[in-house]
């Protein structure tokens, strides 16, 4: 259960209320001063303020024997370096708090933290080239410079000449032949359905030859209906053309026909044999074809000539790489170095049953310091070495109680802990791997090495459970620790998977 | 140095969630805060940004002054987690 909190917003206001936007009714010398220096070459950041609050966040987290609660918040203190702060409140009954066998909780209780964490995000770009790019995508859009918003994501996936390119499944031959067998038949023909010597559910290529040999005794090819009608002589003749083009579409002979509602229409605009060429696997339609043209000669800086056919004489990368392509391989993100320190201290009170099974509670207080170095990988992996100083205490270990029922024969067990709880020293090192294994799974492995208790212990927790936010809060942890020699395995909630935070 | 104070326009930017790096002029702003500011004379100006974190996450940046460049850019990072771009903008004294 993790929420941003409106609060973040108000505490921003109240905190980080810059210089720079001060009300000039109140405006007193010194910060009219400051208010002219803003506007200058000569001052920018001492207007700054430096300490404000960008995010205040709360979880909660259900362990095995453990319910607790976390408020916590975030200063950025300098572009890369953010200090932070947060209180967890454990609130649960148990007389044992150690979270599964892990050996990674150092504070069981509840406690104060506060932290102080450098990371700097790097990358790597050639700018004048990822320009160029922009320019190019904006101008093959049509559009200005201003008027585009250049982004990755959104640029085409297919180059020019992909979209010009061959594609197998497109052959539209059979479409175009049956037109054209209407186009060479006579009304009668038409109505009866006498067959006149071509089969379009044929190869395109037997297709093809059935059409040249049409061609050879007489039928036009090489005019569009747009052409023959344009030489037409007189109204009657162009009556004829138009009855003939509305055949090809099975639409019966009319008396007056509008040709101007043809102009825009290519079965109208382009002869059988450009119907066919256009019509061939790869060839996109002439129409379409004009307009990847018209696309990339923009992009070339050139005026659109209408042409489609537009493939430069040599391979050239505007033409043969898409524009995504190209601007994903104009920059990479290098690895984020990661230095923190954080320091807890924690209060928890164990109850216990003594040597009488008494009850008793103690309270005592611990403190861990925790330094890490890590870095995360341009491929998001996040590889970290934690070292962690922390003087506590710990529960001893749940056993099974049995004791006799007053007045009866039966005896009633429950778990309990015997004695009281024994400081505890603890030096660890520890390294971790995280990152996302797929598109609905994270996971984490922690190896862990105790020196002063000589141990050793893994964790291995999946990330798969989704919060409220899309992102990962739980999912299931599999630990290990070699003083117990025990192992476990259990769901938790309430822990972000987050390599970003 | 005659002494003369010349004013030039201040360019205020603010960027929120993933947006991670923003270079402007070939020189990367400082955020403190979702925030950042930076004298930017008269002219035409490149703003390249990156954006990185988990899928699904937003992020947004807005240029506030001068009104002249006034834009905005957000988005959500698909399943990559990652995305870049860039933007013109005009600054005029």
């Amino acid at each position: 259960m993790t929420g941003r909190c409106v609060w973040a917003a108000v505490l921003w206001a109240a905190v980080a209320q810059p210089a720079w936007s001060q009300s000039a009714g109140s405006e007193t010398t010194a910060l009219r001063d400051l208010r002219e220096r803003a506007t200058t070459a000569t001052v920018d950041p001492s207007s700054r303020t430096r300490l404000v609050v960008p995010s205040i966040d709360f979880s909660a987290e259900i362990g095995k024997d453990k319910k607790s609660a976390t408020a916590k918040a975030g200063f950025d203190l300098s572009p890369s370096l953010t200090g932070g702060f947060g209180v967890t409140g454990a609130f649960d009954e148990s007389e044992d708090r150690s979270v599964l066998t892990s050996l990674r909780s150092l504070s069981p209780g509840s406690s104060v933290w506060a932290s102080l964490t450098w990371k700097r995000y790097r990358v790597k770009a050639l700018l004048k080239r990822q320009e160029q790019i922009c320019r190019q995508a904006a101008w093959a859009e049509g559009k200005g410079l201003f008027d585009f918003k250049c982004r990755q994501s959104e640029l085409p996936t297919t180059s020019f000449a992909e979209e010009l390119a061959v594609k197998a499944d497109d052959s539209n031959v059979g479409e175009v032949c049956d037109r054209f067998v209407y186009a060479i038949m006579t009304p009668g023909q038409f109505l009866s359905g006498t067959p006149v010597g071509i089969d379009c559910r044929a190869t395109d290529d037997v297709i093809l030859a059935s059409v040249r040999d049409h061609a050879a005794r007489g039928a036009i090819i090489d005019r569009s209906f747009a052409d023959r009608a344009a030489v037409a002589r007189g109204p009657a003749e162009q009556l004829a053309v138009c009855n003939d083009f509305r055949r090809t579409r099975g639409e019966p002979p009319v008396a007056e026909c509008d040709i101007s509602k043809f102009a825009k229409d290519e079965e109208w605009t382009l002869s059988w044999d450009a119907q066919f060429k256009a019509a061939t696997p790869g060839a996109p339609s002439n129409a379409q074809a004009i307009a990847v043209c018209e696309k990339y000669e923009r992009a070339s800086g050139k005026v659109p000539t209408g042409s489609a056919a537009c493939a430069p004489a040599n391979p050239e990368e505007l033409f043969d790489i898409s524009f995504r392509e190209r601007y994903a391989t104009s920059y990479r993100w290098l690895g984020t170095p990661i230095l923190s320190v954080r320091f807890e201290a924690d209060r928890t009170s164990f109850n216990y049953l003594d040597a009488a099974l008494a009850k008793q509670t103690e309270t005592h207080a611990g403190h861990a310091w925790t330094a890490t170095v890590g870095l995360l990988t341009a491929g998001d992996t996040l590889f970290a070495l934690n070292y962690a100083d922390a003087r506590g205490w710990k529960a001893k270990p749940k056993t099974s109680l049995c004791r006799p029922v007053a007045d009866t024969d039966a005896t009633a067990c429950a778990d309990a802990v015997l004695g009281p709880p024994e400081a505890r020293i603890h030096r660890q090192i520890e390294g971790e791997i995280k990152r996302r294994l797929t598109k609905s799974v994270g996971g984490a492995l922690y190896v862990t090495r105790d020196m002063e208790l000589d141990a050793w212990g893994v964790e291995v927790p999946f990330y798969f459970l989704k919060d409220g936010n899309g992102g990962w809060s739980g999912g299931i942890v599999a630990s290990y620790r070699s003083d117990e020699k025990r192992y476990d395995v259990a769901v938790f909630v309430g822990q972000v998977f987050d390599l970003f935070k | 140095m005659d002494g003369r104070e010349v004013t030039v326009p201040v360019c205020e930017f603010s960027k929120s969630g993933a947006l991670r790096v923003v270079i402007v002029d070939e020189s990367e702003l400082s955020f403190v805060a979702g925030k950042a500011r930076r004298n930017c004379k008269s002219g035409h100006y490149a703003v390249h940004w990156f954006a990185r974190g988990n899928p699904g996450d937003a992020f947004g940046m807005t240029i506030t002054k001068p009104a002249s460049a006034e834009s905005e850019v957000k988005g959500t990072l698909d399943e990559t987690g990652k995305d870049a771009g860039l933007f013109w903008i005009k600054v005029k004294s």
